[in-house]
């Protein structure tokens, strides 16, 4: 059953990320045909938007298929299949989750810069820059599985005991379960920026500067799971070592994979809030804006201990 | 006996001769050097600074004002009362950290930030500045009753939360600026391999946008976000005076 693994996950990276993308600009479509309705004279801006929002989206399932094709051409056989199996599950999991995820929430961006745009057509130029920064940011958890998915691949011929399947099948699982989280609060946050600026579109000034400080402190839990994940494969195991060293690994990766989870999504609720505010009246955007960073940073503050009890499970070994 | 790696840096242990092989009495040279480095750019920079005030016309004058004003203005939105008493310590944390941060762009030199020792004793000067401040503000006694708020059970938690600051603030600087260094040095580790793929990197201008995007532009970020966090925890100190 194991066996049958490494041969599957060849198609799996692909599949998933075709899955998401696929969700992802089916939305995109109907909001921005449901926008045409709205303001049909717009619809060369909207057109613009729609073609650069299906395209980022697009991204998501590309690097799927770089790593599908590198597995297809790789001719190269391990050294035991049995284990080398539990490295390609991890594989699989660094870049089928979070480009599962990356898919469906880059398109939330573009459906509501699609909709702004509608209401503010003499102003899409600047709803389509900032929903262009909004979708780029949004794939770097993305980026962090794709980067870990490469690394394990370039150590899968070496497995040839259980403590290696479990360590690269643990680094999977960090950046994996990690960039669920963020990538969520990501969209949900870049979602209500495109929002905020078609309510009142001078308080762009504001929410620009705004979207970078809270891009940077939501993403944070993401950018650690990809410290665990490249920690847990500089990890050296001797060959000889009882099975509880991987488990230690798996425990780590969990620790820090769940961790974010929630955080990510608070951080994103708590972030589109604050900028729906903003959009309603700039001119309280001090107050909003110190109490939004505060609370991101509390909520923020869980990933950490996420994070130190990970680093503390890794250097018990 | 300096032994190199990517997770860890240059070490150095001077007194291993002499039986001291605890981590300890372990030197970072890479942050020793980055920050002295830092330290000494910025002396020069504040006497260049001292000097060009002095003129009547110039665009480096235009500049410095233009920076200071940036910050009183954020210190002014951020603080109800007395808010430029807090000038130097805000302005200092930004300076030096995206000094630090950006350090990278130099070659050979690499950011003291990326050592958690660096980051943690900027989240203890943070704390006990701004506990500091507190205790000054409100009195020791009216300090230590702000912990019993509600009812005296909550003292624990508050404990716990006012501590929580540290950890948040050294954390999110060390864990950024590392996953940035790390990630410019696997890119740099890709592409020494063919000379193609050098030449590629360098005119195509993807050398230019990795180390611009984790050099400079991920480092302003979070000096930012350090201050801001700084200022936060400030504000919340000031604030019930106002409201009675």
């Amino acid at each position: 059953m194991i066996e049958m693994m490494y041969i599957l996950s060849t198609a799996i990276p692909v599949t998933m990320t075709a899955l998401g993308a696929g969700i992802g600009q089916g939305l995109i479509g109907f909001k921005a045909i449901e926008a045409m309705k709205i303001q049909p004279t717009a619809s060369t801006e909207i057109n613009r938007a729609l073609t650069i929002g299906l395209s980022l989206t697009e991204t998501a399932s590309i690097f799927g298929l770089v790593i599908s094709i590198i597995l297809n051409f790789d001719t190269t056989i391990p050294q035991n299949y049995n284990y080398a199996a539990y490295g390609r599950l991890g594989l699989t999991i660094a870049i089928g989750l979070s480009g599962f995820m990356a898919g469906i929430v880059s398109s939330l961006p573009a459906q509501a810069a699609c909709l702004s745009i509608a209401r503010q057509p003499f102003f899409s130029n600047k709803i389509m820059q900032l929903m262009l920064i909004t979708q780029t940011v949004i794939m770097t958890p993305h980026i962090f599985g794709f980067v870990i998915a490469l690394f394990i691949n370039t150590q899968i011929q070496l497995v040839n005991n259980i403590n290696d399947g479990l360590k690269l099948l643990a680094a999977g699982l960090s950046i994996g379960l990690g960039s669920i989280g963020p990538s969520i609060g990501l969209s949900l946050f870049a979602k209500a920026a495109c929002t905020a600026i078609s309510i009142n579109r001078k308080s762009y000034a504001k929410i620009l500067p705004f979207t970078f400080i809270s891009e940077a402190i939501i993403e944070t839990p993401a950018i650690f799971s990809f410290l665990i994940s490249l920690l847990i494969l500089h990890v050296h195991i001797p060959s000889d070592a009882p099975i509880i060293y991987g488990i230690t690994l798996i425990a780590a990766a969990l620790c820090m994979g769940l961790s974010t989870l929630i955080t990510g999504i608070s951080t994103g609720i708590t972030g589109s809030a604050a900028c729906i505010h903003i959009g309603n009246n700039p001119e309280h955007y001090s107050k909003i804006s110190n109490i939004c960073f505060l609370a991101l940073a509390m909520i923020d503050t869980f990933a950490i201990y996420g994070f130190i009890i990970a680093i503390i499970l890794l250097y018990t070994i | 006996m300096e032994n190199n790696n990517i997770l860890t840096g240059h070490q150095w242990q001077p007194l291993l001769r002499y039986g001291f092989d605890h981590p300890f009495w372990t030197l970072h040279t890479d942050t020793l050097i980055g920050t002295a480095l830092v330290t000494t750019i910025i002396i020069i920079f504040s006497l260049y600074a001292h000097h060009v005030l002095q003129r009547k016309k110039s665009i480096s004058k235009f500049i410095i004002i233009q920076y200071v004003k940036g910050l009183q203005n954020l210190l002014q939105q951020s603080l109800h009362s007395a808010p430029l008493e807090h000038l130097a310590i805000i302005g200092s944390f930004f300076t030096f950290i995206v000094c630090c941060n950006t350090i990278s762009l130099i070659p050979y030199i690499e950011e003291p930030t990326k050592d958690l020792n660096t980051t943690l004793a900027l989240g203890f000067i943070s704390f006990f500045y701004v506990q500091g401040y507190a205790i000054k503000h409100s009195g020791l006694l009216g300090y230590l009753s702000e912990f019993t708020q509600p009812f005296i059970l909550m003292l624990p938690l508050h404990v716990i939360g006012t501590l929580t600051s540290i950890i948040s603030l050294s954390f999110r600087l060390f864990g950024n600026i590392f996953g940035g260094y790390i990630i410019a040095h696997l890119y740099l580790n890709l592409i020494e391999f063919s000379p193609i793929t050098q030449i590629f990197g360098l005119l195509s201008g993807f050398n230019l946008l990795v180390s611009l995007f984790f050099g400079f532009f991920e480092g302003v970020i979070q000096a930012f976000v350090f201050t801001m966090l700084t200022l936060t925890y400030l504000s919340m100190k000031i604030v019930p005076e106002e409201e009675s």
